[in-house]
Parts: C-alpha cells; sequence; structure tokens
C-alpha cells in the first residue's frame, strides 16, 4: 500500500509540473502590450500602492517574463513551490492573503450543496434502481437528464426571477442584506445563510442529475449481482436485502467518486459565485481573470489543478482500499 | 338513402370481421416456424432498441426540430441576424425654446466702416460698465487709438459711436525742453527757455499738474522715471494734415485747445485725442456717429420666410428711440408699440416685432408662428408670474402621420392637429416639448404578428436571432466535439494500440489534459480577446479550436481502454493471424467497434459544449456582438431585475432552447447507450 501511494503521489507531482508548465506557456505567450496595458489600468485604481512600472517589474522578478520559457518556468516554480505567489494586481494584497479571506465562504456555499446534494439524490437512484422501468424511475431518469441539461446561468436567472424578484424574498445577488451592519451577529448569521440559498439551491440543481444517475446505475449493477440472487433465495425479507446487502455494495463505489470530490468544495463555483456576487474563490478568481490580475489568475489556475490531482489521487486511495485488486497491480 | 348508406357500411364491417378472423387463424403458427424468431442485423437490432426508447425518440425528434429550426428556417425567414427594424412612435420632444434675452448682440450700421475687434467684441462689457455706472456715455479708445463712445440710446439699445473717418490732422514730433530731478531739485535745461520758465515748471511740478505755461508756450509734463520730469514742449511739433492744409493759423488755434481737448478753428468744433508722446489727432468734433447698435432686442418676423439684415435691425433700434421711422434697404418703415413688443410696420402692413422675450425651435431655427411666438409668451409669463415652473398651453402643430409624414389636405396645405405643449423652466431657458412622431429603432417592441418575439435592445428580431443562435450554438459543439473526436481517436487509438512507453506517454498527457481548467482558460482567453478587440468571426474560431483542443482527454482515455479490452479478443487474433497491415487493423478492426461509445460520448459531450459556450456568452467572453448566440441573447436582458420580469417573453423562450438541444443531445446520448449495451439497460 506504501508502495503504491508513494508511486501515485510521485505521479501526480510530475503531472502537476507539467500542467503548470502548460499553464505558465499559455500565460508567457499573452502579448506583453495585453500585460501592460492591464497593469497600467489596474495601477490607477484607487488605493493602489505601487505603480504599472514596479508590478512589471515584480512580475518579471517572480514569473521570469524576460527570461525564456523554460527558465522563467524555473523561476516562477522556485517561487510557487514555496507559495509566494505575490502581490494581486486587482485586490492590492498578497494573493495569498486574499485567498484566505474568501475560500471558507466557497467552502461553505459547496459544502452545504454538496450535503444536500448527497441526501437527495441518492436516496431518489436507490429507489429508481429498485423499481426498474416504473414511473418513478422514469421521473427519476427524465429529471437527473434534466439536470445535467441545465446551464447553470439559466437556473440561476430563473431563480433570481421567481425568488428575488417576483415574490421579494431574497435579495438579487450579494452576501449582505442593506440593514446588514445594525443586525446582531445572530441576524448576521441568518443574513448571510439567506443569500447563500439561492446559490446553494442552483449548485444542487445542476448537480443533482449525475449523482443520481451514477446511483441508478451501480444501484441496478448491484441488484443482477449474484449474491443478491443468493439472499432473495435465501428467503431475506426484501427490505434487508436493498437496505443491507445491496446499499452497502452500492456504497463502494459512491464513497470513492464523493470522496474525489471532496477537493472540488474548496474550488468554488465559478459561475454560480459570479451570478450571486458570492465572494468566494470562484467570483474572486473570475474577477482577477477578466481584469487580467495576472498573479491571482496563475494562482488559481494552479491552485485548481491542485484540487483535481488531489480529487484523483483520493480516488485513486479509496479505490485501492476497497478493492484489493488494484493493490496488486 | 339513409338505408342505402346504412347497408353499406354493415357489408364492409362484416368483410372486415371475416378477413380479421381469418388472418389470426394463420398466425397460429408453428412451433418450428422459421417466422418465430427474427433474426436481425447487430445495426438493425441497435436501432430497434433505439426506438423502443421514448426517450430517446423524443429527444431525436428535438434534434431534428432544432436543426431544422436553426439551419433551414433562416432560408425562408424574411430577417437577417443583425438586420435592424424600426418604428414609427409617439416621442416626446424638445420642439422649442423661450428664453428672455439677456445678452447683447451687435448689429453694423454700416458695413464699410471698420470697428478695431478690441472694441467690437467688449461690447457687452462696456454696456455692463455703463449700466453698473448709471451713466448715459462712456468714453473709450481702442487699442488702435481710435476714439470711442458707447451710448445709452434707450431702455435694451445701446450704440458704438465713433468719429472714425472725421480725422483731419496729426500733430506729432515734439521735443524735449527741459528735465526736472526732484530728489536733487536740478532743472537740466536743453532748449531756450524763457526766464519764468523754471518756476512755472517746478510750481506744475509739485502741484501734479500735467501741464504749464511760461513766455507764451505751452509745455506737457511726462514722467518716464521716478523723480525726474520732462517738460516737453508743444510748439517744436510737425501738423501732418490728411485731408490738406487748413491754414496758417489752425496750428494756433489747435496749440491753446490742447490743454481743454476741443477748440473752435473757422467756425467749426475739432476735438483733440492722444496725448503729447503718441502726438495728438485733431478730428472734426461733434461728429460722432453711431456705427455698432447693440440691443437685447430680438426681431420676429411676420412672413417666417424674412430675413432681416443688419442694417434694418440697426436703423429700426436706432429709430426706436427716435422718430419711430427709419428706411433701410431702400424701404421705408414705421415703428408702433403694442402690446407684445414694438412693431415695424411696412406700408402700413404688419412687418415684424421685436421685444427681448426670444422664442425658437428648440434647434435655433426661427421658423416659429408669430402665432405660437405670442402664445408661448403668454403661457409662460403667467406661469412666471404664478411662481410656477411649468407652463402648458394648446396650439394646432402640423400633423404627422404614423410614418412620421406631414399631412396635408387636398389643397397642399399642412394640417394642424391640437397639440399639448408643455414649457419647462430648466436652467436658464423654457423648454417647450411636446408629443411628435419620430422614426425611432424599434427597440424592445413586444411580440408582434411581423417579430414573434419581438425585437431586442438593438433593434433586431429576435426569433430571426434566435435561429442564427442555434446554428451557432450546434455548430460550435459540432466543431468542438468533432475536434476533439479527431484527436482523441488517433491518440487515444495509437496508446491503446502499441503500449508499452508509448501508451505511457499518452496516458501522461491525458492526465496533464485532464488537470488544465477549461473553464478558467476559456475565460482568461475571453477577457484577452475582449482587450485585442478581436473580429467576431476569428475569435468564434478560437473558441473552438481552444475547446477541441482542450476537450480531447476524455476521448482518448475513453477509445484507449476499449482498444485495450479489443486486442485481446479473438478477431483481433484472428486479424493478426491473417497478416493484416497495422493501419488495415486499427482503422478497419479496431475503430469500428470502439464507434458505439465513441458516439454516445461525443453525443454527450455535445450537449456540455453547448452549455459551456452559452455560459461563456451569457459572461459576454464567448461569442460576440453582432453574431447572435443564444446565451448573449439571455445576458442582454438580465442585467437588470426589472428587465428580467418585463422582458421574460424574450429570455425564457431562449433559456428552453438551450435547454431543450442539451437535454435532446443527452436523451440521444442516453438512449444510444442503452441501445449499444443492452446489458447496462438490465
Amino acid at each position: 500500500m506504501a508502495k503504491f501511494l508513494t508511486k501515485r503521489i510521485l505521479l501526480s507531482i510530475l503531472i502537476l509540473f507539467f500542467v503548470m508548465f502548460i499553464i505558465y506557456v499559455l500565460m508567457y505567450s499573452l502579448p506583453s502590450s495585453y500585460i501592460e496595458n492591464t497593469a497600467r489600468n489596474l495601477s490607477q485604481k484607487p488605493g493602489t500602492q505601487k505603480s504599472a512600472a514596479q508590478w512589471i517589474a515584480e512580475l518579471n522578478a517572480q514569473y521570469g517574463m524576460d527570461k525564456g520559457v523554460i527558465g522563467g518556468f524555473m523561476t516562477w516554480m522556485k517561487f510557487a513551490v514555496r507559495g509566494e505567489f505575490g502581490e494581486s494586481w486587482y485586490w492590492t494584497t498578497a494573493v495569498t492573503a486574499k485567498f484566505n479571506d474568501v475560500i471558507w465562504y466557497s467552502f461553505t456555499l459547496a459544502f452545504v450543496a454538496f450535503i444536500l446534494e448527497i441526501v437527495i439524490a441518492v436516496p431518489l437512484g436507490v429507489i429508481a434502481a429498485r423499481k426498474q422501468y416504473s414511473g418513478v424511475d422514469y421521473t427519476v431518469t427524465v429529471i437527473a437528464l434534466i439536470g445535467i441539461s441545465l446551464p447553470t446561468f439559466f437556473v440561476a436567472t430563473i431563480l433570481k426571477m421567481i425568488f428575488a424578484v417576483k415574490l421579494g424574498w431574497l435579495d438579487i445577488s450579494g452576501m449582505q442584506g442593506r440593514y446588514f451592519l445594525q443586525l446582531s451577529s445572530w441576524g448576521k448569521f441568518i443574513d448571510l445563510a439567506k443569500h447563500f440559498i439561492m446559490p446553494a439551491l442552483t449548485l444542487v440543481i445542476i448537480s443533482i442529475g449525475s449523482l443520481m444517475r451514477y446511483t441508478r446505475t451501480n444501484m441496478l449493477e448491484v441488484l443482477n449481482a449474484d449474491y443478491i440472487r443468493t439472499a432473495r433465495a435465501k428467503g431475506l425479507p426484501e427490505k434487508r436485502v436493498i437496505s443491507y446487502h445491496a446499499f452497502r455494495n452500492t456504497l463502494i463505489p459512491l464513497i470513492t467518486i464523493l470522496g474525489a470530490s471532496l477537493p472540488t468544495l474548496f474550488g468554488g463555483a465559478l459561475i454560480t459565485e459570479t451570478l450571486f456576487s458570492i465572494t468566494g474563490i470562484g467570483f474572486t478568481s473570475y474577477t482577477s481573470m477578466i481584469n487580467g490580475d495576472i498573479p491571482f489568475t496563475m494562482f488559481y489556475l494552479a491552485f485548481s489543478s491542485v484540487l483535481v490531482l488531489v480529487g484523483n489521487l483520493i480516488a485513486d486511495i479509496l479505490y485501492a482500499v476497497a478493492d484489493p485488486r488494484v493493490r496488486v497491480n | 338513402m339513409t338505408n342505402h348508406i346504412n347497408d353499406v357500411l354493415k357489408e364492409k364491417e362484416a368483410q372486415e370481421a371475416k378477413r380479421r378472423s381469418e388472418s389470426s387463424e394463420s398466425a397460429a403458427m408453428k412451433l418450428d416456424d422459421t417466422q418465430r424468431v427474427k433474426v436481425l442485423s447487430p445495426g438493425r437490432l441497435v436501432a430497434k432498441r433505439f426506438l423502443r426508447n421514448k426517450l430517446a425518440i423524443i429527444g431525436s425528434a428535438i434534434l431534428v426540430l432544432m436543426f431544422l429550426f436553426a439551419f433551414v428556417c433562416p432560408l425562408f425567414y424574411p430577417y437577417g441576424q443583425t438586420e435592424i427594424f424600426y418604428k414609427y412612435d409617439d416621442l416626446i420632444v424638445n420642439y422649442a425654446q423661450a428664453t428672455e434675452r439677456l445678452d447683447y448682440i451687435s448689429y453694423a450700421v454700416n458695413g464699410d466702416i471698420e470697428i478695431h475687434y478690441s472694441i467690437r467684441n467688449r461690447m457687452t462689457s462696456f454696456i455692463k460698465q455703463l449700466e453698473e455706472a448709471g451713466d448715459e456715455v462712456l468714453d473709450i479708445t481702442g487699442d488702435d487709438g481710435v476714439s470711442y463712445a458707447v451710448a445709452k440710446l434707450g431702455e435694451n439699445v445701446y450704440t458704438l459711436n465713433t468719429n472714425a473717418g472725421a480725422e483731419v490732422a496729426v500733430y506729432s514730433g515734439m521735443d524735449s525742453a527741459a528735465t526736472y530731478n526732484t530728489r536733487i531739485k536740478l532743472i537740466t535745461v536743453s532748449l531756450p527757455v524763457s526766464d519764468d520758465f523754471e518756476n512755472a515748471f517746478t510750481e506744475a511740478v509739485s502741484a501734479g499738474e500735467t501741464s504749464f505755461e511760461a513766455g507764451g508756450k505751452t509745455y506737457f509734463i511726462i514722467s518716464e522715471l521716478r523723480n525726474t520730469y520732462e517738460a516737453i514742449d508743444l510748439s517744436t511739433g510737425t501738423m501732418n494734415y490728411i485731408n490738406g492744409d487748413l491754414g496758417g493759423s489752425f496750428k494756433e488755434a489747435f496749440t491753446q485747445g490742447t490743454r481743454t481737448g476741443s477748440f473752435t478753428y473757422n467756425g467749426t468744433d475739432y476735438s483733440i485725442t492722444g496725448d503729447v508722446v503718441q502726438g495728438f489727432t485733431v478730428s472734426k468734433a461733434g461728429n460722432m456717429t453711431p456705427v455698432l447698435v447693440s440691443s437685447r432686442f430680438v426681431f420676429d418676423a411676420i412672413d417666417t420666410s424674412t430675413v432681416f439684415s443688419d442694417e434694418f435691425k440697426s436703423n429700426a433700434l436706432i429709430a426706436l428711440y427716435g422718430d419711430m421711422a427709419f428706411t433701410a434697404d431702400g424701404a421705408d418703415y414705421t415703428i408702433t408699440e403694442e402690446d407684445e413688443g414694438f412693431l415695424v410696420r411696412k406700408d402700413g402692413q404688419a412687418y415684424a416685432i421685436f421685444s427681448t422675450f426670444v422664442v425658437r425651435r428648440y434647434n435655433g431655427e426661427d421658423t416659429l408662428s408669430l402665432d405660437f411666438k405670442a402664445e408661448a409668451e403668454n403661457a409662460i409669463i403667467a406661469a412666471i408670474e404664478a411662481g410656477e415652473y411649468t407652463a402648458s398651453f394648446i396650439f394646432p402643430l402640423p400633423k404627422m402621420n404614423s410614418e412620421g409624414v406631414y399631412q396635408t389636405d387636398e389643397n397642399g396645405n399642412l394640417t394642424s392637429t391640437d397639440t399639448e405643449i408643455t414649457a419647462t423652466f430648466k436652467v436658464d431657458a423654457w423648454v417647450m416639448t411636446c408629443e411628435q412622431i419620430a422614426h425611432l429603432i424599434d427597440i424592445y417592441g413586444p411580440p408582434s404578428q411581423n417579430h414573434l418575439f419581438g425585437t431586442d435592445s438593438d433593434g433586431f428580431d429576435i426569433l430571426a436571432r434566435m435561429m442564427y443562435g442555434g446554428r451557432i450554438s450546434l455548430m460550435v459543439g459540432f466543431v468542438v466535439v468533432i475536434l476533439g473526436c479527431i484527436l482523441g481517436v488517433i491518440l487515444g487509438g495509437i496508446a491503446g494500440y502499441f503500449g508499452g512507453w508509448v501508451d505511457t506517454l499518452i496516458m501522461r498527457l491525458v492526465d496533464v489534459f485532464y488537470c488544465i481548467p477549461t473553464l478558467p482558460i476559456l475565460i482568461i482567453l475571453g477577457a484577452f480577446f475582449d482587450d485585442a478587440k478581436m473580429d467576431s468571426y476569428t475569435r468564434l474560431m478560437w473558441m473552438m479550436a481552444v475547446m477541441g483542443f482542450l476537450g480531447w482527454a476524455s476521448i482518448a482515455r475513453l477509445v484507449r481502454g476499449q482498444i485495450l479490452s479489443l486486442r485481446e479478443q479473438e478477431f483481433m487474433i484472428a486479424a493478426e493471424s491473417m497478416g493484416l497491415r497495422t493501419k488495415r487493423k486499427i482503422f478497419k478492426h479496431l475503430i469500428p467497434n470502439v464507434m458505439p461509445q465513441l458516439i454516445v460520448s461525443a453525443t454527450m459531450g455535445l450537449g456540455s459544449v453547448i452549455i459551456t459556450e452559452a455560459t461563456l456568452s451569457f459572461l459576454g467572453l464567448g461569442v460576440k456582438h453582432p453574431l447572435a448566440t443564444w446565451g448573449t441573447m439571455i445576458n442582454s436582458i438580465t442585467s437588470s431585475n426589472e428587465n428580467l420580469i418585463r422582458y421574460a417573453y424574450i429570455w425564457i423562450p431562449v433559456g428552453m432552447l438551450i435547454c431543450l438541444t442539451v437535454i435532446a443531445f443527452n436523451f440521444v446520448g442516453d438512449g444510444l447507450r442503452d441501445a449499444f449495451d443492452p446489458k447496462m439497460k438490465q
């Protein structure tokens, strides 16, 4: 197991190295006029301490933009490995400081949506599999497919129209109500929570479909397994067959895929956060990206690649834990 | 007849029943009848299974409709995606404005006399000086040395008078007779002087006078340095006559008159201007004639086509405080005072009117009728007296039909309609507004017969843009997926077939590409394209290329996995033993067997590519105006809450189109998966 783990981790680091390289090349090939323009525009923002020339100089120092691709990449890696990502142009603070400010909003939002998703999707998937070809199954299948097919922005806009504009229950976007500062700390919490309702709902709606399908498919597979037939042949009550023998076996792939998606909870929901102005990592990096804030963008790209790799690693480990055959190979 | 029909029907029914019973007998087949087992080719089997799937059928139907909608409908639909529509609509226009004229406009009396710009341009400030001082006349000298006088003729009328052109002589070239330094009390004499000169000089200096007489001569004192005074002998100068010599004693008369500034010679009054340094100018006095008339009055013609000359205006203004009659441009006029202002009559007929209240079309043209002006003035003055800032009145304005063309009656005269005109005081003028029919871009037109879904913020037809947007979405989807498939099949095929280090290398590359965050990269590129102001077609191409390039990894992984398992199967061993070429083995035997999975994956992928494109366009970073896409169409509406409700009939159908397309692709993909691999469906 230790050997397997070491191998996977080393491989992940290697992959990360190349991903970083591709990202670096991408940024490196941005025309310098674009970089200078954005630096100049952003340096005019109020509260900026440095001039555009200083930024460019810092960028060259940290990202080696004035060196060759390989040399520049090595320069950047030297800093990135130590967790130094420089100062954000748009937010005018250290990139990592900004990251610390916003990451927990993202995590909270994603985590709430994640829990809701599991609570809704898994039981529905199991029920659909149990009663294959029934009305319930069809409904679940169709809902799952529709959920996969809905664009985030459309769901968000519809929710906004219903809950914010028509009914007026929730604020259309943002994280704080108008009287936030006058509220007690409990009131502030409730206010914040209210602003998370629509984003969380959006995330649940668009991601529930795939988990539902996944659960259903796996449950069907398990239900067709020989040991289920044996259990039924033994004369076990159907309830026990489903909830004990079948469901437990369905859990193995489920836990694997859910475990693998744990790191993505930190990745932020780029579109959803942007549409609802939730100042999480997704919205922050979206703003950085469209404003050409290179230090923050590079950090975010690197960060999300790491998250994907960690997710893959977790999936590998969980597979290995669940299935001894994987460990051998 | 009725019987007959009934009989026929009965007969038919009986035949039908007989035929049915016969066929059921023949359908009872024997057990070993070959008809009992229907053997279908694998392709037909898949087709049959696919057709049995209701969702897949619904999906296919939606897709067919969507393709017809996006690719065929535009051919028959009369409007293009960037065709701007106009409409005629009531628009509140600024029709006219009225203001109390506060500044003075100058009119030249005689265009031949040139007035120095330093004077002409400062008339307003001279008038102001006069008004502040409460004087009647202000004497001024222009930068050219000519003397002028601004005189108040009457209320609101001032004239600039000059005797320019009446100069008779210039006297200059005077010499210094002595200098006197007050500090050291020293007088230095440079010309022969009389005995009493020194006394007179020092007295004049201490008295602060500018001239004195000594020994029958006149001296002027100038002081160019501190404590040093110079006495200039007037008699040393020379007289230059402008229009001929005026006689020997003219100079004497002049000398006596220099200190007072005027003198009389041969019964004519002369005035002297200038000083001892510059030289004196002698002009005929009392000859100050008006050359410029400045007035607040504005002339309004009775017949709006009349254009007034400056001569008319200036003469009228001068006559106003004179004999109320004048001649200009060869015609005689008289002025009478009326309620609305001063009326100028030509041959007894009303010709023009002038007052300080200006009413003009909003663009400054003076084409309004006198009645309108009077009406406007009455309404506004009433409002001012009542202390209000709005006034309204009704006046017949020329009528326009719904297409914005002025309507005429059978005689060719403009017909007019009573229009309510509202005058509002804004900063310094009363702006009169009224509703008029205008030719406008039809922005956010509601659904109508011509535009089934109305028009958008650019006056484009929504339905047309939906069609063209569908084209772009479907095209982007197909191009990206096909690009990804080509790359994926080639690389996945190579990896799966050859295995070994090639496989390892390609699979690590797949891992790397799996890790690259696609959406952020597309957003960065979008922001960069925005900055580079890239052409919308070019950036569409770039977007498709990048999406295709980043999307091959999953296809490659799928193809490789599939080929790895196929490679071990018997038919491949057979192919191997037959000694087929590698190329043939891959493309003839392996790839076709990968096709089912590939098609399923591509179909599902199409949906997600369309979503990505729509999302990018929604964020304004994808396909750009003027190209229509569904994402942009929604984005243009949802910028404000109000629009969200008001234009729900635009964005909801467009959003439904996106959803329907993607759902249809997913239904078909799902159906295909089940059809290809029935085991999964169990």
